[in-house]
């Protein structure tokens, strides 16, 4: 007779630690104009940044919670501490200017020696500010900027911003963006001149030690004509038992004949309310790639966006998601086809356990002038037992003839013959399931540089640890 | 404003797919009195029949409360009985002709179908085609006992002034089924749903549905297949033409709920699209409780296919002769579901009338 199988719930001491806070700057828990205005000063913000965040207060208070996704009842922004400054008095360049606890939570996540292996750039940031940023010299040399929000504001690179800043997303688009122009800290700003390829990633940690407090980075990236970037981010936070929420933001400019790859593993902790918005905009020959593992969070809206504004355009989107116990984790994508000749690809695969609860969500929209446009849409769920849920909510809106539309999803289980059968050649029946999982999710990792799939694989190892025959 | 053919799990609020408002207004509401051939062994009844499943509130596809609204309306619904194991052979024909002065008419039927029984129900909606702007609604309600079975096929060839709704919902208990097969050639406004409650082990619900749009006509569907019992099956399947200024919505949701292990979904869309002030919208759903359960949903939208375009025009066929030949292809595939001959010459010599 068949058994059950039980999962437990996951091991994070890899990334379930913490240090003491006690003389990082706090603004008050809730949000104002005072607060926001308190946020300003404290940034030193130019005269429009300081209007522009008010503005988004405004519309922020305006707007209502989504009616339509997982509930977010637990998130009481009035006891949120939306600013967080460790103390530190400038953004360091060199791991020996870090703090110590600070250097030692990112040697423990592994990103000095990941920077020292692969990686042409690396940025840090710790609660609400970026606390190292560098950037290897002959990247700098061929014009690649790769620097921190803030200094990007204040330095050279002021205009720049300032005309792309928040056009992409803009914060009437829905009430956690808003909320991200209010309050929003950190984050990074890359440029990659016309005709630069950067053969290596680059890569930004936001790593969050505050208990009941928010994260709210801006990443602001553009590739110039031609140009090729591979933008790695990566987050994590130790577990309490309040609310933390991340609403970060992320715009892409990639211009004519360019192609971004965007690679995110999420491994927010499950107190977490992760209401994150993406959104690149993608212009004639130009191409985006986003590779997102969605693993962290108690609740999760994402679903970073392509705008194919230009022809022959296209976006790749290749996404897993790992929805356990206590999680309910709404992921996805979106692709407006705003040109001629664009072509979108969408391959996710979803998997749930332990009460876990996932929803695929996507919108694939082809507007009049996409003719000759082509969209599939591939999504793949997989139930590991009977006390979770997953749901698929694709969407299609195809106003243009000559254009050509698929989708395909499937839902179901793991093969009993499959396990079967791995555990004949000798494989417990944990490390088949493992296993099995592990190559369901190879669409994602494939597709990651082998350190990063490698950690993708053991968190799936993690989650999936504890199943007993 | 009433809202309709809810989505069973709302998505962004921005792409207008969650519900659809309509105004309806049913003050002078009227019941339309239609032709009827009934087969001996079918008791007709009047009055809302019995279910088995009265902890079960019986759901339609247009949604509560468009239903409530029916309720409110004070018609009777009319309707069948067939017995246990009385399985009628010949089917039940209803012609709806739209030619009195009437603003709106409602008809409510209300179908029973005993152990073993079976039943086919043909539903025939026609008009002048100069007929005055109206409001056309007919709401089929059902419940089948074990290994029970009801077939319901619906043709409208409306004229473009009609707004129409059918709206359709049954229970179903163990080994019983139910088909429908809708053809939907015309009508302005058009609003379609059906919710089948997969109550019983191994029931089964079948949807195939052909549509073909022109003009500035609008098609807004929701089709639910709402699996509770174990070993339970859905398939449905919609395939249609669109051309002109026409819009069209489809919703498709196969519903998985915990216990009902065992058990398969399939959705199916195809739609072949001829003109570029087309709207069309596709929204299917897979929702899912149950780990012991195979559910897919596949669409395909857009223009011929490039090889198929080419063979037929290697064959001297034109694009637009491929185009019309394809139409017609996509609207017999699913006339073909119909076993009643009669029926299906009619379907074939009203599509012939169309794609003429």
């Amino acid at each position: 007779m068949k058994e059950k199988t039980q999962v437990e719930d996951i091991d994070r001491s890899l990334y379930d630690f913490r240090y003491s806070d006690d003389d990082f700057y706090k603004v008050r828990g809730g949000l104002t104009a005072e607060i926001v205005e308190e946020i300003s000063r404290e940034k030193n913000d130019p005269a429009w940044m300081r209007d522009f965040r008010l503005k988004s207060l405004e519309v922020y208070n305006s707007l209502d919670v989504p009616d339509w996704g997982p509930s977010i009842e637990g998130l009481d922004m009035d006891n949120i501490v939306t600013y967080v400054r460790p103390n530190m008095k400038k953004m360091a360049t060199s791991w020996d200017d870090v703090p110590e606890d600070i250097k030692n939570t990112f040697e423990r996540l592994g990103i000095p020696e990941a920077e020292r292996k692969s990686l042409a750039g690396v940025g840090a940031q710790y609660d609400s500010e970026v606390v190292y940023h560098s950037i290897k010299e002959e990247m700098a040399r061929q014009g690649v900027i790769y620097t921190d929000m803030e200094s990007a504001l204040h330095g050279e690179y002021a205009d720049m911003i300032k005309e792309h800043f928040m056009k992409a997303l803009p914060i009437t688009e829905h009430k956690f963006v808003a909320l991200h122009g209010a309050v929003w800290s950190g984050g990074s700003f890359v440029y990659v001149p016309k005709g630069v390829k950067l053969d290596i990633p680059l890569q930004s940690y936001f790593r969050f030690n505050a208990k009941g407090a928010g994260q709210f980075e801006h990443t602001l990236i553009i590739v110039e004509e031609g140009g090729y970037c591979h933008f790695i981010e990566g987050c994590s936070a130790p577990k309490y038992n309040v609310a933390n929420i991340h609403a970060g933001c992320v715009e892409l400019y990639v211009r004519k004949n360019a192609t971004l790859r965007y690679s995110t593993i999420e491994n927010w902790s499950k107190n977490m309310y992760n209401l994150n918005s993406k959104r690149a905009i993608v212009e004639e020959g130009g191409k985006i790639e986003w590779v997102s593992g969605s693993f962290g969070s108690h609740i999760s809206y994402l679903y970073p966006m392509s705008v194919l504004n230009g022809e022959g355009a296209r976006a790749e989107f290749t996404g897993v998601t790992f929805a356990g116990n206590g999680q309910n984790l709404d992921t996805g994508t979106k692709v407006l086809h705003n040109a001629k000749n664009t072509y979108s690809y969408i391959n996710t695969r979803s998997i749930s356990k332990d009460g876990g609860i996932n929803t695929f969500r996507s919108s694939v929209h082809m507007t009049p002038n996409a003719s000759g446009s082509k969209s599939a849409v591939s999504c793949e769920s997989l139930m590991v037992d009977s006390i979770s849920r997953s749901d698929t909510i694709p969407a299609m809106d195809v106003r243009v003839s000559d254009a050509d539309v698929g989708h395909e999803a499937r839902i179901g289980r793991i093969s009993d013959d499959t396990v079967f059968y791995l555990m004949s050649r000798g494989l417990s029946e944990e490390d088949a399931k493992a296993l099995i999982v592990r190559g369901f999710a190879d669409n994602v990792s494939k597709e990651l540089p082998l350190e990063y799939a490698v950690e993708m694989n053991n968190l799936i190892t993690l989650e999936m640890k504890g199943s007993i025959g | 404003m009433m809202k309709i053919n809810n989505l069973p799990a709302r998505t962004w609020n921005h792409l207008n797919m969650n519900d659809t408002s309509v105004s309806l207004d049913l003050t002078c509401a009227g019941p339309l009195d239609y032709e009827e051939e009934l087969p001996a062994g079918v008791d007709r009844v009047t009055g809302r029949g019995i279910s088995p499943f009265s902890d079960r509130p019986l759901r339609t596809g247009l949604g509560t409360e468009f239903d409530m609204a029916m309720g409110d309306t004070g018609i009777k619904p009319s309707g069948y009985i067939v017995s246990e194991k009385n399985k009628i052979e010949m089917p039940v024909y209803q012609t709806f002709k739209y030619d009195s002065e009437d603003d709106c008419n409602v008809n409510l039927m209300d179908y029973t179908i005993g152990e073993n029984g079976c039943l086919t129900v043909i539903q025939n909606f026609v008009s002048e085609e100069t007929a005055k702007e109206k409001t056309a609604i007919v709401q089929n309600r059902y419940t089948i006992a074990k290994g029970g079975s009801l077939t319901i096929v619906q043709i409208q060839a409306l004229s473009d002034n009609f707004t129409f709704f059918s709206d359709i919902g049954g229970h179903i208990d163990n080994d019983g089924n139910f088909k429908l097969v809708q053809i939907i050639l015309g009508g302005g406004r058009n609003y379609y749903g059906s919710f089948t409650d997969l109550v019983g082990k191994s029931s089964k619900v079948d949807v195939d549905v052909a549509y073909s749009l022109n003009r500035q006509q609008t098609l807004d569907m929701n089709y639910v297949g709402n699996h509770c019992g174990k070993l339970s099956e859905s398939d449905i399947n919609v395939s249609g033409v669109m051309k002109g200024e026409a819009k069209k919505l489809f919703r498709g949701t196969i519903d998985f709920h915990c216990g009902c292990s065992g058990s398969k979904g399939a959705e199916l869309e195809n739609v072949l699209l001829i003109d570029d002030t087309i709207v069309n919208q596709t929204i299917p759903l897979i929702l899912c409780d149950e780990e012991d359960v195979e559910g897919a949903h596949g669409a395909t939208i857009g223009r011929l296919d490039d090889n198929i375009l080419l063979y037929l025009n290697s064959r001297g066929i034109e694009k637009s002769e491929a185009y019309a030949l394809m139409e017609r292809a996509k609207l017999d595939a699913v006339a073909g579901q119909i076993k009643d001959k009669r029926t299906r010459d009619y379907v074939a010599a009203k599509i012939d009338e169309m794609t003429a």
